[in-house]
């Protein structure tokens, strides 16, 4: 067996042990390049490129984004901004049919579009939402599942810090691909394609959720709506007015902005975090500013670290002959170009139980990204990288939810009551894994879901 | 020894914070700094390079000088499942294990390599390529070897708190 490839076994195995992902990624890696040296299949000075590539990685305009999309997401996740729209939203629709779920589907959808890293929204609406769930009597499996699927849903739903990191990984393996096949001016696709390709069939999952939510919820309460309905004052109304409007309008403004081309992501990112900041002034005092900011700069620093890690291993698996490795790998599974996208479609859902996006986004998809943009699809024509981005999206979102080892699950049961049992959570959160693997496979037959809005605005 | 030894460690500790406090408000000023820039861009119609550049330089310090600071608090993610129901010992050896054979070697490569890159930038006081920007392109790379640096005194506070903690148990 080949270096390489006793590497990436070894890397799976190591990072169980639970030592901090980034920096086994980084040492594992250092260890191997030594390995490869004494073999004599690994050239030392390629490791002189290191200082070079984590300087690109400090000035990446990109990433720039990721820590003001950060102090944007935790403001409005601290400024109990998300607690007030829940409770206007349950107030007023306590009792219409489905009316609490399809509530935290909403919310869940709306907060999750700020925060991106899995767990951190699914603790804020298991903490926030399970347990007003739980009161009003819906069973404990369809409020654990509707939890967990709202909190997973930040992943696709743009403008998410993931979606941004797997939009630059993307962008290099779509120029990489262009320049190996001898083209070299190369298109480009940018993080806004990403955000543009996810939009669409982020919402189809929602609606899908919101859908199954009401279609599940029993009727027994649709008996109270007639005298509910004339209770509804018009300060409630204003209330879910009140809650709605500011944050869901921080959002359309941040995503309209970078959609339509007005903004850079960093530049919409900056707005959203004034906007942010100044929504949620009255409710900072200087105390919860600092906490506030330091633990953003933890999560900013936790992130670049996996990305610095995850770049010096791309740099030795390279160096090793990995690369060629996986794409001869891949080019000769049977079935061709589909056959080779579900097999990395499987292994990335596998991938999915013990690895966060973040990772996943920048350790596998540059590995087999080139390989496979560059064959062909049926008709011909080139694979396009936003469908193939989505797809990997929707695929890990899947994943997140998928019992027994789904990341969403685990993060939920941390902050469950004892009354959600694990039994409940995983019959819960079935239907849901039903849903996205029908969004995922819809997007799949039909790549016009992914393709269609950033073709339409950016004609490509 | 260990009172030498837990007395630095505390130290270390303590400014590694201090400097993970500071790039808080680092954090601040890059989201004005940043905010300044969409103002002078759609409501001024002028490009500021030098302020660009200052985001940037804001935002790789933030991370670079933060990074060791979030290991003493432990932030960086772990896969935890099968560290859920390990011993205290087993994680105990992890730590020290991962410190000496990952840590280590990671952030001995990167400050290695990086030092004849800095030094390079430092004999020609680098600059930005463009002339209306920042000139200290040199401060900036000399992040990496600095990184590398705080990572390891660092690890070495949680080598250190191990060892406390071992001796305090047994």
């Amino acid at each position: 067996m080949s270096l390489d490839i006793l590497f990436l076994i070894a890397l799976v195995g190591v990072l169980m042990v639970g030592y901090p992902v980034a920096l086994t990624l980084g040492g594992l890696s250092i260890l191997f390049a030594g390995i490869g040296y004494g073999l004599g299949v690994f050239d030392p000075i390629l490791l002189l490129a290191l200082p070079s590539r984590l300087f690109g990685v400090m000035t990446n305009a990109v990433l720039l984004s990721i820590p003001l999309f950060v102090v944007m997401g935790l403001v409005l996740e601290r400024s109990n901004l998300a607690q007030d729209m829940l409770d206007a939203a349950a107030r007023l629709f306590a009792n219409v049919r489905g009316g609490l779920p399809v509530s935290v589907m909403v919310v869940g959808a709306v907060m999750a579009a700020s925060t991106g890293i899995v767990g951190a929204s699914v603790v804020t609406l298991g903490l926030l939402a399970l347990p007003g769930l739980l009161r009003n009597g819906v069973s404990p499996a369809l409020a654990g599942g509707t939890v967990a699927a709202a909190g997973t849903l930040g992943q696709i739903i743009p403008p998410s810090i993931v979606l941004i990191v797997l939009g630059d990984q993307m962008s290099n393996a779509w120029q990489k691909m262009q320049l190996d096949a001898g083209e070299f001016a190369p298109e480009t696709v940018s993080v806004a394609d990403l955000f543009a390709g996810a939009l669409l069939p982020g919402l189809l999952i929602v609606a899908l959720f919101v859908a199954y939510l009401i279609w599940q919820s029993p009727p027994s309460q649709v008996d109270d709506t007639a005298h509910t309905q004339t209770s509804r004052t018009r300060g409630e109304w204003l209330a879910l007015i009140n809650a709605f409007v500011p944050p869901v309008a921080l959002i359309v403004a941040v995503l309209g902005s970078i959609l339509f081309g007005i903004a850079t992501p960093s530049e919409a990112a900056g707005i959203g975090a004034v906007g942010a900041l100044l929504l949620a002034r009255k409710r900072l005092n200087r105390a919860a500013l600092s906490s506030l900011l330091q633990d953003s700069v933890h999560l900013i620093s936790m992130i670049f670290l996996i990305v610095i890690g995850a770049s010096v291993f791309s740099l030795v698996f390279r160096g090793l002959g990995g690369e060629e490795t996986i794409a001869t790998m891949l080019s000769q599974l049977p079935g061709g170009t589909y056959g080779a996208l579900i097999v990395v479609m499987l292994v990335i859902f596998a991938l999915g139980f013990f690895l966060d996006f973040l990772e996943i986004s920048l350790v596998v998809v540059p590995l087999v990204a080139p390989a496979l943009l560059a064959m062909p699809l049926a008709d011909g024509a080139a694979m396009s990288p936003v469908w193939l981005g989505v797809l990997i999206a929707i695929n890990l979102q899947t994943s997140f939810l998928t019992p027994p080892f789904g990341l969403s699950l685990f993060y939920l049961r941390s902050v469950a009551p004892a009354q959600l049992t694990t039994i409940a959570l995983y019959r819960g959160v079935f239907p849901f894994i039903f849903l996205q693997v029908i969004a995922l496979i819809s997007v799949m037959a039909w790549p016009q879901l992914a393709t269609i809005l950033p073709h339409s605005l950016y004609g490509q | 020894m260990n009172g030498v030894l837990n007395k630095t460690a505390n130290r270390l500790e303590r400014a590694l914070a201090a400097l993970g406090g500071l790039c808080g408000w680092l954090l601040l000023l890059l989201v004005v700094v940043q905010f300044l820039i969409v103002l002078a861009r759609y409501v001024f119609a002028v490009n500021f390079l030098w302020l660009q550049e200052l985001a940037i330089y804001l935002h790789a310090s933030i991370f670079m000088l933060a990074m060791g600071w979030s290991l003493t608090a432990d932030k960086h993610v772990r896969i935890d499942i099968f560290r859920e129901r390990s011993s205290a010992v087993a994680r105990r050896r992890v730590d020290w294990l991962g410190s000496l054979f990952f840590l280590a070697p990671m952030m001995i490569a990167i400050g290695w390599t990086s030092l004849p890159y800095v030094a390079q930038s430092w004999r020609i006081y680098e600059g930005s390529a463009e002339i209306s920007g920042l000139p200290g392109l040199y401060l900036l790379k000399t992040l990496l070897p600095v990184f590398a640096l705080l990572m390891l005194l660092a690890g070495l506070v949680r080598l250190v708190r191990l060892i406390r903690t071992n001796g305090r148990s047994t």
